[in-house]
C-alpha cells in the first residue's frame, strides 16, 4: 500500500511541473547611450511580441564627491507604438555610501531628470526601475531613496535584485519596490579561471537553494550577452564588450589551444587595443542551452512564476547567436 | 553643481583602452594615502629627461604622472595669451587690463561696453576710461575681443549635471560669427591680428554645428600661416574631427605631429591618440613624411602598447630622438617594480629569483643600445643599463657603466643623487657577508641615504626600506639576531627568550661602534619598553613581584585611565575612564596594590574582598577589561580591535580572573556577595564562549544558571536584570 501511495504522490509531483498559467512576457533591456532601432532590432520586438522595453536612461556616479547623472540617453528614433518604455537607472553604490547624502533631493533630481529626458523624447512612463548593487553599508541610504522615489512620483518602482541579496535578504534587505527582478548573471568573477563569470551553474548552485524563500514575487533577468576579457600574465586588463569567438577565431593572430581561451601569438592592434603574445583573451558566451538550463533551474525554484522575463540586452549582435533557434526565447519563458 | 563643460573632448576625443581601465582611480594629491612613485621604485625618470615629457612617465594608478587628469582644457594657453598680447599692446595697456579682458568674467562686460562706445564712436564708460580707443592697436584688441568673447560662448560653457536640456542643447556658433571670423582674417592686414583672426576662425569653425568645415578651413590656409602654438592647437582641432568620423590614421597622424612640435599640447595628443586596428596604424606611419614623424608615432605607439618594440623602431629611424628617453624610463620603472616587489628571507635566494625574473630582452635592448652610444643621451642609457644589471646579477658591469655615466653626464644634484642610490643598490647586490671591513665601507652611503629621507623627486624611499631588508637578512643568515631586528624590525622578535636577552644587553652596552650608532638610530624601540614587556608578561602569570621589579626598572609612568578595580555588571570602558577617580593608578602603583592583595590573601586576611578584587584587577588587564592600557607597550603592540592569536593567553582568556572570583565566591558569608561572585564568574565565561548574536546562542553560562537558582532573592540579582539584558533574555528563555 505505502508502495503505491508513493507512486500516486510521484506522479502528482511530476504533474506539478507542467506550469498552468500563461508563460510571462518577454521583454528587453536597451543599454545604448543613442537609442536606434534598426530593422533587426525593430523585427525582434515584433517577432516576441514585446510589450515594455526597459531602456538605460542614465547612470549615477560620483563625480568630483557629488552624485550627478552621467552618460544620460539621447533618443534618435521613436518606438513602435505598442512598445511601452521602463527608464532604468543605474546607481552606482558609491552613490549610496556617500556620507550624509540628501537622499530626497536626489530623488527630486532624478525624477526631474527622466522628465526631461521624456518631454525631449516625445514619450510617457509610467513605471521606473533602480538597479544598484546595494550592500550591507549602503542599505539603508539605499531603501530611503527609493522610499523618497515612490513618495513623490505616481510610478510602479522596481528594483534589481542580485543573488547575494535574495541569499542573504535577512540582512541585505528587502528593496521597498513594487517589484524586483533577479538579475540571474555575472554572478561570477572575471578572472583568469576557465569558468565563466557572466554565468557558471556550481556558483548559481550555491544561490538556487534560497531563493524560494524570498518573501517577494521575481521576476527574471536573463543573459544574452557576450563578452571577451583580455589577460596578462594571468592579471584581467580589459573587457571586451561585444565580441565573441569569431572576433578571434579568423584572427591569424589569435589561436583557441584550449578553449575558452585564444592564446595571443602575435602582437596586434586590434579593437583600439594592444594585444602582446603571450596574452590570453577568455571568451564567454551564453548558449540557447544556457538559457534553458537557467529557465529550469529557476523555474523548479521561484516561490511563484514571474510575470515577465528579461533579456539583457537588445542588440542585433547579440540576437544573431541564436539565429538558427527560431522560439528559443518563447521555449525559456515556458518553462516558468 | 556646474560643470565646465570640455564638451569638444567628451563628443569627439577618443578615451583609450589604458585611461579606461585606469578611470576608476582617483589621483590622491599630496597628503593623502597615495603612497607615492617610490614606494616600489629607485629610479627616478626626472633625473634626465625633459620635463615636457613628465605627464607620460610610467604612472600605473594615474592617467598622467604627477597631475592625473589632464584638467587644463579651459586654462592652458592662459599665460601664453597674456603675453602675447601684452607683448602686442606694450605701452597701450598694462599686462592687468590685458589679462582682465582676455580673462576675467568683468572682462566680458568690459568688452561688450567698449566695443559698443567704439562703434557708437563714443567715449568709453567711466570705469574704463583709462583704455585709449583711439590707438589703432587697442580697438583692433576690441574688436577682435568682441568676436573672441562671442566664440567662447560655445567652446567654453558651463552647465548643470542635473539639467538634461542644458546639457544636450549646448550652444554652437552660427554661421553668421563663422562667417565674420574668415572675414575679419581675409581683411586683417597686420600681422599679429591676422594670425589671431586665423586662429578664431579655426576655432569658429570647429565649435559649429559644421566641425569639417574645420578641416577645410585648414588645408586651405594652412601654408599661409606661421607653425606656432595656435598652427598646433588648430592642428589637433583637425584631428578630432578626424576621429569623429573615423578616419583614425589621419587622425593619429596628426595628433602624432602635434605631439611632436608642441609639447604643451603632449598630455592632448597623447590622450587622444588611439588606433584601433593594425592597418590604420600603418597607414598613419604610411602618411609620416620623414624619419622625425615616423618615430613619434613609434613614440606614442610605445606609450601605449609596447615600449621594447617602439625603442627599437625609434632607434632605427633616429638613434638621438629625444623620443626614446621617456620610452626607456618607463621600460625600467615597469621592469624594476616588478622586480621590486619580490620578498626575501635569504640574500642569494633572491639574488638568483631576480634573475630569473629579469627580462632579458629588456637588459639586451637596453644594454645593447647603451653600448653603441649612438642615442641623444648615452649617460642616461649607461644608468639604465647599470641598474638593469644589478638585478640580473652582473655587478661588474653595473659599476662599469655607471662609472660611464657619471663621465658624461651633466652635473645636477638630482643626477648625483641617483648615480650614488644605484650604486648602493649595486654594492648591496654584491654584497654576501657583513663584516667590521664591509661596515666601514658601506656606513658613508647609509648614513647619507637615511638622513636624506622622502624627498620630492628623487625616488629614495624604496631603497631606505629595501636596503634594511637586505642588511637584516644577511645578518640573521650570519645568525646575528640583533643587527637583524635593529634593521628590520620582526613582530615576533621578543617572543623569544634569548633574542630579547640578547637585545638587552646590546641595548646596555657602553660603547657603540659608528656602524651600530647608525643601527641604533634606525630603531624604535628602547631598554625601557622591553623591561615594561617583560612586567607586562610577568604580570599575567601572576609574578607580581617580578612584574613590579621590572617594571620599575623600565622607569614606566604611564596611568591607567580608569579604576582597574571595578566590577561593574556592565563594560562600560569609556565610563569608567570618564569617572572620577579619588585615585589613579599607573601601570606600577597598579601591580604594588595587587602585590598588597595577594599579600593578605596569601595570609588569609579578609580573603573575600581581596580576592574579589584581584579578580578584577585580572579582568581588567584583558582585553575585555577598562585597563587595556597596561598593555599598551611597543613591542606586544596590541593597540586594537584584533589581538594577535599569540596574546590570547593573556589578553583573551578570563582563566585567572575566573580563579579569584572563585576564591571569592567561597570566602563569601552572604548570598549578596556571592551572587556579585557568579554574575563576575558569568562574565568570564561569556568572554570566552559567547560570539555577539544573543538571538542564535546559548546564554547559559554556569554564572547565570547560579544566579537564577540560588540568588533570585537578593538586591544583587534585580540590579543584574536591570543592566543586563542577557540575563533577561535567559530568564525569559526559561531553561
Amino acid at each position: 500500500m505505502k508502495r503505491i501511495t508513493v507512486l500516486v504522490l510521484l506522479s502528482m509531483l511530476a504533474a506539478c511541473r507542467q506550469p498552468d498559467h500563461a508563460p510571462p512576457a518577454i521583454s528587453f533591456y536597451y543599454w545604448k547611450t543613442t537609442f536606434r532601432l534598426p530593422a533587426a532590432e525593430r523585427a525582434a520586438l515584433q517577432q516576441h511580441r514585446v510589450s515594455t522595453l526597459y531602456v538605460r536612461y542614465c547612470d549615477v556616479a560620483l563625480r568630483q564627491g557629488q552624485p550627478v547623472p552621467v552618460s544620460p540617453i539621447v533618443f534618435q528614433e521613436a518606438l513602435p507604438r505598442s512598445v511601452a518604455i521602463v527608464p532604468v537607472v543605474y546607481i552606482k553604490n558609491e552613490v549610496m555610501l556617500h556620507p550624509n547624502l540628501d537622499v530626497a533631493d536626489i530623488a527630486q533630481k532624478l525624477l526631474h531628470y527622466i522628465d526631461q529626458i521624456n518631454a525631449d523624447a516625445g514619450i510617457q512612463t509610467g513605471e521606473l526601475q533602480i538597479d544598484c548593487d546595494w550592500t550591507l553599508t549602503s542599505r539603508d541610504t539605499y531603501f530611503r531613496f527609493l522610499d523618497q522615489l515612490k513618495r513623490q512620483s505616481a510610478k510602479r518602482l522596481s528594483a534589481t535584485i542580485r543573488l547575494h541579496q535574495v541569499k542573504y535578504y535577512a540582512t541585505t534587505g528587502l528593496p521597498p519596490v513594487d517589484r524586483g527582478v533577479l538579475m540571474y548573471y555575472n554572478m561570477g568573477r572575471i578572472g583568469p579561471a576557465a569558468a565563466r563569470s557572466i554565468y557558471d551553474r556550481p556558483t548559481a548552485q550555491a544561490y538556487l537553494g534560497s531563493i524560494h524563500a524570498y518573501p517577494r514575487p521575481l521576476d527574471v533577468a536573463l543573459p544574452l550577452f557576450t563578452w571577451a576579457i583580455h589577460l596578462r600574465d594571468d592579471k584581467v586588463i580589459g573587457l571586451l564588450n561585444k565580441t565573441d569567438r569569431d572576433t578571434f577565431a579568423n584572427d591569424p593572430h589569435f589561436e583557441q589551444k584550449t578553449p575558452p581561451f585564444f592564446e595571443v601569438k602575435e602582437n596586434v592592434l586590434k579593437l583600439g587595443k594592444y594585444f602582446k603574445q603571450g596574452d590570453r583573451v577568455k571568451v564567454e558566451a551564453i548558449t540557447a542551452d544556457d538559457l534553458r538550463e537557467m529557465a529550469d533551474d529557476l523555474s523548479g525554484e521561484l516561490a511563484q512564476p514571474p510575470a515577465q522575463i528579461l533579456f539583457y540586452d537588445l542588440d542585433a549582435s547579440n540576437l544573431n547567436h541564436y539565429n538558427h533557434e527560431k522560439d528559443l526565447l518563447e521555449d525559456v519563458s515556458r518553462s516558468f | 553643481m556646474k560643470k565646465i563643460s570640455w564638451k569638444t573632448l567628451a563628443v569627439l576625443f577618443s578615451i583609450p583602452a589604458l585611461a579606461l581601465i585606469a578611470y576608476g582611480v582617483i589621483y590622491a594629491c599630496a597628503g593623502g594615502d597615495w603612497e607615492g612613485y617610490d614606494y616600489d621604485s629607485s629610479f627616478t625618470p626626472e633625473v634626465y629627461v625633459d620635463e615636457s615629457y613628465a605627464p607620460l612617465f610610467y604612472a600605473p594608478n594615474d592617467i598622467f604622472y604627477g597631475i592625473g587628469f589632464d584638467a587644463e582644457y579651459v586654462g592652458r594657453f592662459n599665460d601664453d595669451i597674456v603675453a602675447d598680447w601684452s607683448t602686442y599692446l606694450k605701452g597701450r595697456l598694462s599686462t592687468d587690463e590685458v589679462s582682465m579682458l582676455l580673462l576675467k568674467e568683468e572682462g566680458v562686460t568690459a568688452v561688450s561696453q567698449l566695443y559698443t562706445a567704439l562703434q557708437k564712436k563714443q567715449q568709453p564708460p567711466p570705469a574704463f576710461s583709462r583704455i585709449n580707443l583711439v590707438d589703432e592697436r587697442v580697438k583692433g584688441f576690441i574688436i577682435f575681443l568682441n568676436l573672441a568673447k562671442e566664440i567662447e560662448n560655445a567652446s567654453t560653457t558651463a552647465y548643470e549635471w542635473w539639467d538634461y536640456d542644458e546639457s544636450k542643447k549646448q550652444p554652437v556658433v552660427t554661421p553668421q560669427t563663422v562667417a565674420r571670423a574668415e572675414q575679419l582674417y581675409a581683411g586683417a592686414k597686420d600681422e599679429f591680428l591676422k594670425n589671431r583672426y586665423w586662429f578664431q576662425a579655426m576655432k569658429a569653425n570647429f565649435y559649429s554645428a559644421n566641425k569639417q568645415n574645420a578641416t577645410a578651413f585648414f588645408e586651405k590656409t594652412r601654408n599661409t600661416v606661421p607653425q606656432n602654438t595656435l598652427y598646433y592647437r588648430s592642428m589637433a582641432y583637425v584631428a578630432g574631427v578626424a576621429y569623429q568620423q573615423k578616419q583614425y590614421a589621419t587622425s593619429n597622424y596628426l595628433y602624432s605631429v602635434v605631439f611632436d612640435k608642441c609639447p604643451v599640447l603632449r598630455t592632448v595628443a597623447t590622450y587622444n591618440f588611439h588606433p584601433q586596428e593594425e592597418a590604420d596604424f600603418q597607414a598613419s606611419l604610411a602618411m609620416a613624411k620623414n624619419a622625425e614623424e615616423k618615430a613619434t608615432l613609434w613614440s606614442l605607439f610605445g606609450y601605449y602598447a609596447d615600449e621594447k618594440e617602439a625603442i627599437r623602431q625609434i632607434y632605427k629611424l633616429n638613434p638621438k630622438s629625444d623620443h626614446l628617453d621617456y620610452l626607456l624610463t618607463r621600460l625600467v620603472n615597469k621592469e624594476e617594480i616588478s622586480l621590486n616587489s619580490e620578498g626575501f628571507t635569504s640574500a642569494d635566494e633572491y639574488r638568483e629569483h631576480l634573475k630569473r625574473q629579469v627580462d632579458q630582452q629588456t637588459l639586451q635592448l637596453v644594454t645593447s643600445l647603451a653600448k653603441e652610444g649612438k642615442t641623444g643621451k648615452p649617460y642616461l642609457w649607461n644608468l639604465a643599463a647599470g641598474y638593469l644589471s644589478v638585478f640580473n646579477g652582473d655587478n661588474t658591469q653595473a659599476t662599469q657603466y655607471f662609472s660611464k655615466a657619471e663621465k658624461e653626464a651633466p652635473p645636477s644634484d638630482l643626477a648625483t643623487a641617483q648615480l650614488r642610490i644605484l650604486r648602493l643598490i649595486n654594492t648591496l647586490h654584491s654584497t654576501n657577508r657583513l663584516d667590521a671591513a664591509v661596515e666601514t665601507r658601506l656606513l658613508p652611503e647609509l648614513e647619507w641615504l637615511y638622513k636624506t629621507g622622502d624627498q620630492e623627486t628623487l625616488r629614495s624611499m624604496h631603497v631606505t626600506s629595501w636596503s634594511r631588508r637586505y642588511l637584516a637578512s644577511l645578518y640573521r643568515h650570519q645568525g646575528n639576531v640583533v643587527q637583524g631586528e635593529l634593521f628590520d624590525r620582526n613582530r615576533t622578535y621578543y617572543r623569544t627568550a634569548s633574542n630579547l636577552e640578547a637585545m638587552k644587553a646590546f641595548l646596555q652596552k657602553a660603547n657603540y661602534t659608528p656602524w651600530e650608532k647608525m643601527a641604533l638610530s634606525l630603531y624604535d624601540v628602547n631598554l625601557s619598553n622591553i623591561y615594561e614587556y617583560e612586567a607586562i608578561m610577568a604580570a599575567y602569570e601572576g609574578k607580581l613581584e617580578n612584574a613590579i621589579a621590572l617594571m620599575q626598572k623600565s622607569g614606566n609612568t604611564d596611568q591607567l585611565p580608569g579604576n582597574p578595580f571595578n566590577g561593574k555588571i556592565q563594560d562600560c570602558h569609556d565610563c569608567d575612564h570618564a569617572a572620577a577617580q579619588k585615585v589613579k593608578y599607573t601601570k606600577l602603583s597598579f601591580l604594588q596594590k595587587m602585590k598588597e592583595m595577594q599579600t593578605h590573601v596569601d595570609k588569609s586576611e579578609d580573603i573575600y574582598n581581596n580576592s574579589l578584587l584581584l579578580g578584577n584587577a585580572y579582568y581588567n588587564m584583558t582585553y575585555f577589561g577598562n585597563a587595556r592600557a597596561f598593555y599598551y607597550n611597543n613591542i606586544l603592540d596590541q593597540y586594537g580591535i584584533y589581538i594577535d592569536d599569540h596574546y590570547n593567553p593573556q589578553l583573551m582568556t578570563c582563566t585567572t580572573a575566573s580563579r579569584y572570583y572563585k576564591m571569592a565566591l567561597a570566602a563569601a558569608t552572604t548570598d549578596e556577595q556571592r551572587a556579585k561572585c557568579v554574575y563576575l564568574m558569568a562574565k568570564c565565561e561569556r568572554n570566552e564562549k559567547f560570539k555577539g548574536d544573543p538571538e542564535n546562542e546559548s546564554l547559559a553560562w554556569e554564572g547565570f544558571k547560579q544566579l537564577k537558582t540560588k540568588y533570585a532573592h537578593t538586591k544583587y540579582y534585580k540590579e543584574v536584570i536591570n543592566e543586563c539584558s542577557y540575563f533577561s533574555i535567559y530568564l525569559n528563555r526559561g531553561h
